[in-house]
C-alpha cells in the first residue's frame, strides 16, 4: 500500500474492488466495478470525520464491513452509497481484522485486545464473544483471521505472531503453529485440503505452507522483498501463490502445495533439522506493471504498484493506480492447457488511459448555446486611421536602416547616462514613471489600467514628465485604443493626452513617421471634435431654453406684482432662516425653482404615461377583469402583442 | 451534348425545420424505448440522435411535414408513428430497409381538426380535435386505423391532458377550470363504448373552480391531478384536483410575459415553465424553491419529458419565426445534451406573409401573378475550406455543416441582450451583421454590423447609429474576434459589401461609393513597443492587425452596393446605385470604361472568365468585357433579392439563377426554379423545380447549394462524370447497360447487410463509374470521422460521399 492508498480487496466473484483510501483528514471508502462497461458502480462514501478505517471485508457480493480502529463496524452497501447498518463493538479496542466465513456464514471480527466477536449477516447481532486471554495464558494481539474444517467441524485459525487453531463451540485451542516472530498480515487456507494454510507476517520475505495434521511447516516460499499480500488460486492439479512485495511487484509461486517434502528421513532427524529439512522455494516469476516504453517520462510511469490481487481458477486480477486516484484492473490467465502461464520476469505494459468523457461543456460554456461576443483581447480601432503602405512598407519595422541602428546606440548610451542623472536626482513618490515604462515595455494591459487610474493632476504630471519620450508614443497609441473602445472613459485619459502632449509633444513632432504611428490617436480625436457641431446645436438649444424661462419669469413676476396689488392682505410669510439661507446660496433661488415647475410638468406627462401602461397591465390581470372590460377584448389584445413579438 | 442536362442531379441535404405540431403541444421529438436515442422529426427527415456523443445516427427521408403528432410504437420500439388528419404513418427509424415507410394507413373518418394524439395504447391511439372551442376525444384503431369519437366538449379556452392520459384539464370560455378523470375512456377498447354513459361517467368525476382564468395561454395537468394555468399576465395558477377539503390553490409569479408552455417533471416534484424570457424556470412545488436556466437561444415554446428518459428536459426553442430549435437538457447538471437546429437564413420577408399577401390581391383586383413583390431572399455564405454555409441572422452568425446536416456553431458577432426581451424591451433595436465575407484560404473572416444606439431616452444622438467592420481569426475550432474597427467609413456611413482578393485582403465598399482596401500586418502596437524598448524584444505580440491601406473618396450618392473582382483579379467592378464603374484594384482610381447602365438599381454583380454578369432589379445581363458588348444572354427578371437567387461557377462557366413563381394549382403557393445557363445563350443546361421557394443560391466546389424557404439546404451537383473522350454518342444498348449497372450499384449499397459488401461495390465499381480525378479537402473529410461512435456505417458512408461529391 502506499500514498493515500489504505486497503484495497476484491470481492469475491471478482467484480468489484472495494478501496479504503485517505482523503485530507477523512477516511473513505471507495468500491469499482472491473468492467466498467457491464457494471457502472463506481462509489465514493466518506466516513465522518474521526472514523478511521482498519479492515475492509466483502460481506456476501453486495455490503461490505468496514472495521474502524475505535471497535466500531460499518456495513457498507455501494449499491444505495450509505452505511446500511453498525455494528456496536462491545469494546472500544481497535478492529484488527474482519472475516466473512463460508463455513459458517458469519463474520468474525478481532480487535486489538484479543476479543473475537461473531455476527449474524442478516440481522448483524453478535453471535458470540470471547477472548484469546481466556484460552491462553500470554495476551497476544490477534491480526488475522479465518475458518477451516477441522476434523468435520469448523475451526477458526487465529493469527497473532503464531497460529492457533481455535475450536468455536468448544472455545478451546486445539492447536498451536509457532510461526513468525512479526504479526501476521496473510492468513489464508488453502480450499482445496483443508490441512494446509498459508501465513505471510509483516517484513518477513518468508510465506509459510502449515499443514494441519502434521501441525509443522511443509514448505517456505521465498520472496525477494517482505510481502505484503498474497492470494492463492487452484485449478485440478494446478495451484499458485501470488504475492505482492513492498515495492508492488508480484511474485509467482508454481504449485506450492503439490510437491512433497524431500526424502523422508526419521524423525528424530527430521525434528532436529527443522529447519534446513523443510522445503524452501523461491520464486518461479516475477510480474511487473510497465507504462510501453514511448510513454514513460519518469520514474513512476516506469513501474506502477500493484495494489491487490486475486486469483480464481484461471484468472489472475490486479490492479493499479493511475493518477494516484483511478484504479485501472487487470485480467491475466495464469495457466494455459495446463502449463503455467508465467516465467521469468514478464513484464506487462499499460498505456495510461485516456479518460475521455463525452464534452458537455466547452471551456465552461454548454456547447450547444451560441459563443458570446468577446472583445476583451481585441485590438479596437478607428476606421480612418489610415496606413498608407506606400510610404511606410510592411517590413521598415523588423529591418533597420544602419543609420537608424547608430542612432539608437548613440540614443542608448545618452540614455544610461540620463538614468545615471536621474539616479542622483530625488526620487518623489509622486511618480508611476517606473510602473507605466514597465507596464508599456512588456504590454502589461492590467498594470497600464492601474496607472491610469491615477487622476491626480499632480501625480500624472510628474509620470509623464519623466517618461521616456519613445514610450510617450506607444503610450498614446495605447491611449487611443482605449478610448475607442471605451468612449466614456475619455474624461479619463483626457488628463493623460494633455500632458503627453504638453510635456513631450517637441520631441512627438520631430519624430518621422509620426502619422502613421499616431494614426488612430489622431482618428479618435478628429472623430471626437466632429461631435462639436452637435454640441453647438445642443448649447444653442439651452439657451433658447434658458431664455425662455427666464421671459416666463419675467411675465410671472409681473402677474405676481399685479396681484399684489388686487388683495392687499395676501398673507405672506416671512420666515427669517430661509431669507437667509437663499441669500447665502444654500437654497436656490427663484428662477431655479422655475425650472423644477417645468420638470415637474413634463414628470406628469409620463406619470400619465405610465399610469395608463399600469392600467393595461392591471386588464391583464386575472382579478381585474370584472371591472368592465370584456374578456375576448382583452385577450385579443395579448394575441396581438404576442405575435408581434 | 445530348445528355449533357442529365449531368446534373438534384438532391435535398437537410430536413428542414423542425415540425412544429399545431399550437406545440408536444415536441417533434420522442425518445427511444432504452432512452439513448432522440428521434427528431424535421418536415421532411426523421433524425436518430445518439444522446451520449450527440451524434446523428441514422437519418431517414420521410414527408413529415403534415404531422400533428409523432410517438414511438407501442407496439414495437424500432418503428415511430406519425399522425397527420388523414392519415398514420409507421416509419422504422432503426433497421436500414429498403422502404422505411413501414405502413402507411387512411383514418377513415379523417380527423379534420386533428390537435394531437395523447395517448397510444398496444391496439388503440387517443386523439383530440378541437374546432370552434369544442374539443372532442377520438379513439384511433391501431388495426384498421378507423376513428371513433369518445368525448365531446363544448366552449373550451384551453385545454391539457396529462402524461399517462387520465387526466384532462380545460379552460372554459367562461373562464372556470375545469378537471376531468377520462382514464374511463382511454383505456383498451373491448366493444363500442355507449356514448352518452361514458360522458356522463366522466361528467361525474369533474372538479371546477370557479372562473378567472380568461387569460390563459397554457396549461399542463399532471398525472395525480394538479392542473397549472400559465396567463397572459405571466402569472402560474396551481389548482389542486382530487382533494376533498376545499379548493386549495396558489399562485406562482415570475414570468412578466405570457407563459407559453409548461410541464410537470416526471416525479411531478417540479413544474417547469417558459416563455419570451428565454429562461426555463424551475419551481419546487413543495419547498417553493424556484431555479433558473437562463440564455437559452430563443422563447420557449414547448417543454416536454419523454417517459422513455424521465432525467432529462426537451424544449423547443423558437430560433425565427418560422423555425425551432430543439435542445435536450439533463435535469441533473442542465447543461444540454442534444440540441437540433435548422438553418436559419435571414428572409427578407417571411414567404407565408408573402404568399398572404399576394393571394389577397390576387383575389381582390387579380394581380399579375408573374412576378413576387417582396424580398423572401436570403444571403448565405460559404466557407472556403470547411464548405459551411454561414448565415447572418441579426447579431449571430449561424455555421451550418451540409455535411454532416447539423448546425456546426452559432457566433455572436456583436455584443446583444443575451436573456430575452419582454414588454418595453422590445423596443431596443438589435443590432445586425448585414456583411460577411472569407479570406481565400479560410483563416480569416469579416463582418460588418450596424448597432443602432439604444433609444432609451430622448438623446439628440437617438438616430445615431455605429458601424463596425470586424475580423476574426479562425482558431481550432471557433472564431476568436482580433481586430474590431469602428466607423471603417467614417462615421454614419456604412458599408455595403465585402468583397475579398484571392490573397490576404478585404475590399469594403461603402454606400457612398468609398472603396477601402485593408490588408493585416502584425500588431503595430507591439511592435513599436519592441523596437522602442529593445530589451523587452523577447515580448513580441504576435497580433495580427488588419489595417487601411487604400482608400477612395467617397462620392455624395448613397445607393445599394455591389461589387466583384475580375476573375484574374486586375478589375474591381463596382456598382452604385444603377451604374457600373472599373475600378484598378492596385490604385482604386476608376477606369474609363463604358458599362451598360440599368434603369434600376443593381443588387449584384459576378464576374465569370471575362464576363461580367449585371443583376439589376429587373434584368440580368451578362457583359463581355473583352468584346465590349452584351451577350445572347439577356434576361427579364423581376424578383427584389434576386442578387441571393444567382449564383456563378467561374471554373465551369455556369451560371444558376433561382426564379420563384407564384402558382394557383393545386394551391396557391411560391414555387421554385433553378435554371443552370451558360455565358452566352439563354437555353438552360440544366432545369429543375422545386415545390418551395427558393431563397437563396450559391455556389461550392461541389455544385449549386440553394436554401429554399423551408430551410431546407439542397445541392445541384454534376452527376458522375463520365470520361468525355469516350463515345459521345451512346446508342440505347449502351445506356441501358449503363442504367442497369447504376441501379445495380445503388441496390447493393441500399441492401448491403455488412459494410464489407457495400465496399467492395464500390471499389469494383471506381474504376470505370468514379472516373472523375477530384482533390478532397481533408478539412471536410476530417470532422467526418471524429466521434464516430454509435453512428452506423451506412450513415457514415452516406456523409463520406457527401463529402467527396
Amino acid at each position: 500500500m502506499s500514498g493515500p492508498l489504505l486497503a484495497a480487496k476484491f470481492d469475491a466473484a471478482n467484480t468489484h474492488l472495494a478501496l479504503a483510501v485517505q482523503a485530507l483528514d477523512t477516511h473513505q471508502v471507495k468500491v469499482q466495478a472491473l468492467v466498467v462497461t457491464q457494471d457502472l458502480l463506481n462509489t465514493l462514501f466518506s466516513l465522518s470525520k474521526g472514523q478511521k478505517i482498519s479492515a475492509l471485508e466483502w460481506i456476501s457480493g453486495s455490503q461490505l464491513a468496514v472495521g474502524l480502529t475505535n471497535g466500531q463496524i460499518l456495513v457498507y452497501s455501494p449499491a444505495q452509497n450509505s452505511i446500511t447498518n453498525e455494528l456496536e463493538g462491545v469494546s472500544s479496542a481497535a478492529i484488527t481484522d474482519l472475516h466473512y466465513s463460508q463455513i459458517t456464514s458469519t463474520v468474525w471480527s478481532s480487535d486489538a485486545e484479543g476479543h473475537f466477536c461473531e455476527w449474524d449477516t442478516l440481522r448483524f447481532a453478535l453471535l458470540q464473544r470471547f477472548a484469546l486471554s481466556d484460552m491462553l495464558d500470554a495476551t497476544e494481539a490477534v491480526s488475522k483471521l479465518a475458518t477451516v474444517i477441522h476434523q468435520n467441524e469448523p475451526h477458526l485459525l487465529v493469527g497473532t505472531h503464531n497460529v492457533y487453531l481455535v475450536n468455536i463451540l468448544e472455545k478451546s485451542i486445539v492447536k498451536t503453529f509457532p510461526a513468525h516472530v512479526q504479526p501476521i498480515i496473510a492468513l489464508t487456507p488453502v480450499t482445496s485440503d483443508s490441512d494446509l494454510f498459508l501465513t505471510a507476517a509483516e517484513g518477513d520475505r518468508f510465506i509459510n505452507v502449515y499443514s494441519i495434521a502434521k501441525n509443522a511447516t511443509r514448505a517456505v516460499l521465498v520472496a525477494q522483498l517482505s510481502v505484503t499480500q498474497i492470494a492463492l488460486g487452484e485449478c485440478g492439479d494446478l495451484s499458485l501463490v501470488t504475492a505482492i512485495t513492498e515495492t508492488g511487484t508480484l511474485e509467482v509461486f508454481q504449485n506450492p502445495l503439490s510437491a512433497e517434502a524431500p526424502p523422508q528421513e526419521s524423525l528424530k532427524k527430521r525434528r532436529k533439522q527443522l529447519a534446513s529439512s523443510v522445503r524452501s522455494k523461491h520464486a518461479d516469476a516475477s510480474i511487473k506493471y510497465s507504462r510501453p516504453t514511448d510513454e514513460i517520462r519518469n520514474p513512476d510511469d516506469d513501474f506502477m504498484r500493484v495494489n491487490a490481487v486475486s486469483l480464481t481458477e484461471s484468472v489472475l486480477h490486479t490492479t493499479w493506480m493511475d493518477n494516484a486516484t483511478i484504479s485501472r484492473f487487470d485480467a491475466v490467465p495464469w495457466h494455459n492447457e495446463g502449463a503455467f502461464a508465467f516465467a521469468g520476469t514478464v513484464v506487462i505494459r499499460k498505456s495510461k488511459q485516456e479518460i475521455k468523457p463525452t464534452s458537455h461543456a466547452e471551456r465552461g460554456h454548454d456547447v450547444a448555446a451560441p459563443q458570446l461576443y468577446n472583445e476583451r483581447h481585441t485590438v479596437v480601432t478607428e476606421g480612418s486611421a489610415f496606413q498608407n503602405d506606400l510610404v511606410n512598407s510592411d517590413d521598415d519595422d523588423d529591418d533597420e536602416t544602419l543609420a537608424e541602428r547608430l542612432e539608437k546606440l548613440s540614443g542608448g548610451k545618452k540614455r544610461v547616462s540620463a538614468l545615471g542623472k536621474k539616479k542622483l536626482q530625488k526620487h518623489t513618490a509622486g511618480t508611476l514613471t517606473v510602473v507605466l515604462s514597465q507596464a508599456l515595455r512588456n504590454n502589461d494591459h492590467s498594470l497600464l489600467e492601474t496607472v491610469l487610474a491615477n487622476r491626480d493632476p499632480a501625480v500624472v504630471q510628474n509620470t509623464i514628465s519623466r517618461l521616456e519620450a519613445s514610450l510617450a508614443v506607444v503610450l498614446l497609441d495605447r491611449l487611443a485604443e482605449r478610448i475607442t473602445r471605451q468612449t466614456q472613459r475619455f474624461d479619463q485619459m483626457n488628463f493623460w493626452l494633455k500632458w503627453i502632449i504638453i510635456v513631450h509633444g517637441g520631441v512627438l513632432s520631430s519624430m518621422p513617421n509620426l502619422s502613421n504611428k499616431l494614426a488612430s490617436l489622431h482618428a479618435v480625436l478628429t472623430k471626437k471634435a466632429t461631435t462639436l457641431p452637435r454640441l453647438l446645436e445642443l448649447q444653442g438649444r439651452l439657451n433658447m431654453i434658458e431664455q425662455q424661462s427666464a421671459l416666463k419669469k419675467e411675465i410671472l413676476n409681473g402677474s405676481a406684482t399685479q396681484n399684489d396689488y388686487d388683495d392687499a392682505d395676501t398673507d405672506v410669510e416671512y420666515v427669517e432662516e430661509i431669507d437667509d439661507a437663499v441669500e447665502a446660496g444654500l437654497i436656490g433661488s427663484e428662477d431655479e425653482d422655475d425650472d423644477i415647475d417645468m420638470d415637474a410638468a413634463d414628470d406628469y406627462e409620463e406619470e400619465e404615461e405610465e399610469e395608463e401602461e399600469e392600467a393595461e397591465e392591471a386588464r391583464n390581470l386575472p382579478g381585474n377583469d370584472d371591472e368592465g372590460l370584456s374578456d375576448v377584448e382583452t385577450a385579443v389584445v395579448n394575441n396581438d402583442v404576442y405575435e408581434e413579438d | 451534348m445530348a445528355d449533357f442536362s442529365n449531368r446534373w442531379t438534384k438532391a435535398m441535404v437537410t430536413g428542414g425545420n423542425p415540425v412544429a405540431f399545431p399550437g406545440m403541444r408536444a415536441l417533434p421529438a420522442v425518445a427511444s424505448a432504452d432512452g439513448k436515442h432522440s428521434i427528431v422529426c424535421l418536415s421532411h427527415q426523421l433524425r436518430v440522435y445518439f444522446l451520449q456523443t450527440r451524434q446523428c445516427i441514422r437519418t431517414v427521408d420521410v414527408d413529415l411535414s403534415q404531422a400533428v403528432a409523432v410517438h414511438l410504437d407501442p407496439g414495437s420500439e424500432n418503428q415511430v408513428v406519425a399522425f397527420t388528419r388523414n392519415e398514420v404513418i409507421y416509419v422504422n427509424w432503426r433497421e436500414k430497409l429498403e422502404n422505411a415507410v413501414v405502413a402507411k394507413q387512411n383514418l377513415t373518418p379523417p380527423i379534420e381538426d386533428l390537435q394531437t394524439v395523447f395517448k397510444t395504447l398496444l391496439t388503440t391511439y387517443f386523439a383530440i380535435s378541437e374546432a370552434d372551442s369544442q374539443i372532442k376525444i377520438h379513439a384511433i384503431d391501431r388495426e384498421t386505423a378507423t376513428s371513433t369519437v369518445l368525448y365531446g366538449l363544448a366552449g373550451v379556452r384551453a385545454y391539457a391532458t396529462s402524461a399517462d392520459g387520465h387526466k384532462l384539464a380545460v379552460v372554459l370560455d367562461n373562464g372556470d377550470a375545469c378537471l376531468y378523470d377520462i382514464s374511463a375512456a382511454v383505456a383498451e377498447q373491448t366493444c363500442v363504448p355507449d356514448h352518452a354513459l361514458l360522458a356522463a361517467s366522466i361528467e361525474a368525476t369533474s372538479e371546477t373552480w370557479a372562473g378567472q382564468y380568461k387569460t390563459v395561454t397554457c396549461m399542463a395537468v399532471s398525472n395525480s391531478g394538479v392542473v397549472a394555468i400559465g396567463t397572459s399576465a405571466g402569472i402560474i395558477n396551481m389548482l389542486y384536483g382530487g382533494s376533498l377539503t376545499g379548493k386549495p390553490q396558489r399562485t406562482l409569479r415570475w414570468h412578466i410575459d405570457p407563459v407559453h408552455s409548461l410541464c410537470f417533471s416526471a416525479d411531478e416534484i417540479y413544474l417547469v415553465s417558459g416563455g419570451n424570457e428565454k429562461v426555463l424556470v424551475f419551481w419546487h412545488l413543495e419547498l417553493d424553491r424556484t431555479q433558473f436556466l437562463p440564455r437559452l437561444a430563443g422563447p420557449i415554446d414547448c417543454i416536454s419529458v419523454d417517459i422513455h428518459r424521465p432525467d432529462h428536459y426537451s424544449v423547443a426553442l423558437r430560433v425565427s419565426e418560422t423555425s425551432h430549435e430543439i435542445l435536450t437538457i439533463s435535469a441533473v447538471d442542465l447543461i444540454s445534451r442534444l440540441s437540433v437546429s435548422p438553418v436559419r437564413p435571414c428572409y427578407g420577408t417571411p414567404v407565408r406573409r408573402a404568399v398572404e399577401t399576394a393571394r389577397k390581391k390576387h383575389q381582390q383586383q387579380k394581380m399579375d401573378l408573374r412576378s413576387v413583390r417582396h424580398n423572401i431572399t436570403a444571403p448565405v455564405a460559404v466557407h472556403p475550406t470547411s464548405k459551411h454555409l454561414y448565415f447572418a441572422n441579426g447579431a449571430a452568425v449561424q455555421a451550418y455543416d451540409v455535411v454532416r446536416g447539423e448546425q456546426a456553431f452559432v457566433q455572436h458577432a456583436v455584443p446583444q441582450i443575451s436573456t430575452g426581451r419582454v414588454r418595453s424591451e422590445r423596443k431596443v433595436e438589435d443590432p445586425e451583421v448585414s456583411a460577411l465575407a472569407f479570406s481565400a484560404d479560410g483563416q480569416w473572416m469579416a463582418t460588418f454590423d450596424a448597432m443602432p444606439t439604444l433609444d432609451f431616452d430622448n438623446l439628440m444622438l437617438r438616430n445615431d447609429v455605429s458601424y463596425a467592420l470586424k475580423f476574426w481569426r479562425w482558431a481550432e475550432s471557433s472564431w476568436l474576434l482580433a481586430l474590431k474597427i469602428v466607423d471603417p467609413h467614417g462615421t454614419s456611413v456604412e458599408v455595403g459589401a465585402i468583397v475579398t482578393l484571392g490573397d490576404h485582403s478585404f475590399t469594403t465598399i461603402d454606400t457612398r461609393g468609398g472603396i477601402r482596401v485593408w490588408k493585416p500586418r502584425a500588431n503595430h502596437v507591439g511592435s513599436l513597443a519592441t523596437s522602442a524598448a529593445s530589451a523587452g524584444a523577447q515580448n513580441m505580440v504576435t497580433q495580427t492587425v488588419w489595417t487601411l491601406r487604400r482608400a477612395s473618396a467617397p462620392a455624395n450618392t448613397v445607393a445599394p452596393v455591389a461589387a466583384c473582382y475580375s476573375s484574374d483579379r486586375s478589375l474591381l467592378a463596382v456598382a452604385h446605385g444603377s451604374v457600373v464603374r472599373v475600378h484598378d484594384p492596385e490604385l482604386l482610381h476608376a477606369i474609363d470604361f463604358v458599362l451598360p447602365a440599368m434603369d434600376l438599381p443593381i443588387e449584384a454583380l459576378f464576374a465569370t472568365g471575362t464576363h461580367l454578369i449585371i443583376v439589376s432589379l429587373r434584368k440580368l445581363v451578362l457583359f463581355d468585357l473583352v468584346a465590349g458588348c452584351e451577350t445572347g444572354l439577356a434576361a427579364q427578371v423581376s424578383a427584389p433579392g434576386i442578387g441571393n437567387l444567382v449564383a456563378v461557377d467561374s471554373h465551369r462557366q455556369l451560371i444558376a439563377v433561382a426564379i420563384n413563381q407564384f402558382s394557383t394549382e393545386p394551391e396557391f403557393a411560391l414555387r421554385g426554379k433553378i435554371l443552370l445557363l451558360r455565358p452566352d445563350s439563354l437555353a438552360p443546361v440544366f432545369s429543375t423545380e422545386h415545390s418551395l421557394a427558393i431563397a437563396s443560391i450559391t455556389y461550392t466546389p461541389s455544385g449549386f447549394m440553394f436554401v429554399d424557404t423551408d430551410s431546407r439546404v439542397g445541392v445541384i451537383a454534376p452527376e458522375i462524370r463520365q470520361d468525355l473522350t469516350g463515345s459521345a454518342e451512346d446508342d440505347l444498348a449502351s445506356q441501358m447497360s449503363k442504367m442497369l449497372v447504376n441501379a445495380q450499384a445503388t441496390a447493393n449499397v441500399l441492401f448491403a447487410r455488412s459494410g464489407e459488401d457495400s465496399m467492395r461495390t464500390e471499389s469494383a465499381d471506381a474504376t470505370d463509374k468514379w472516373t472523375s480525378h477530384k482533390a478532397i479537402d481533408v478539412a471536410v473529410l476530417q470532422p467526418i470521422f471524429a466521434n464516430i461512435e454509435g453512428v452506423s456505417l451506412d450513415s457514415l458512408f452516406e456523409r463520406v460521399v457527401r463529402a467527396v461529391q
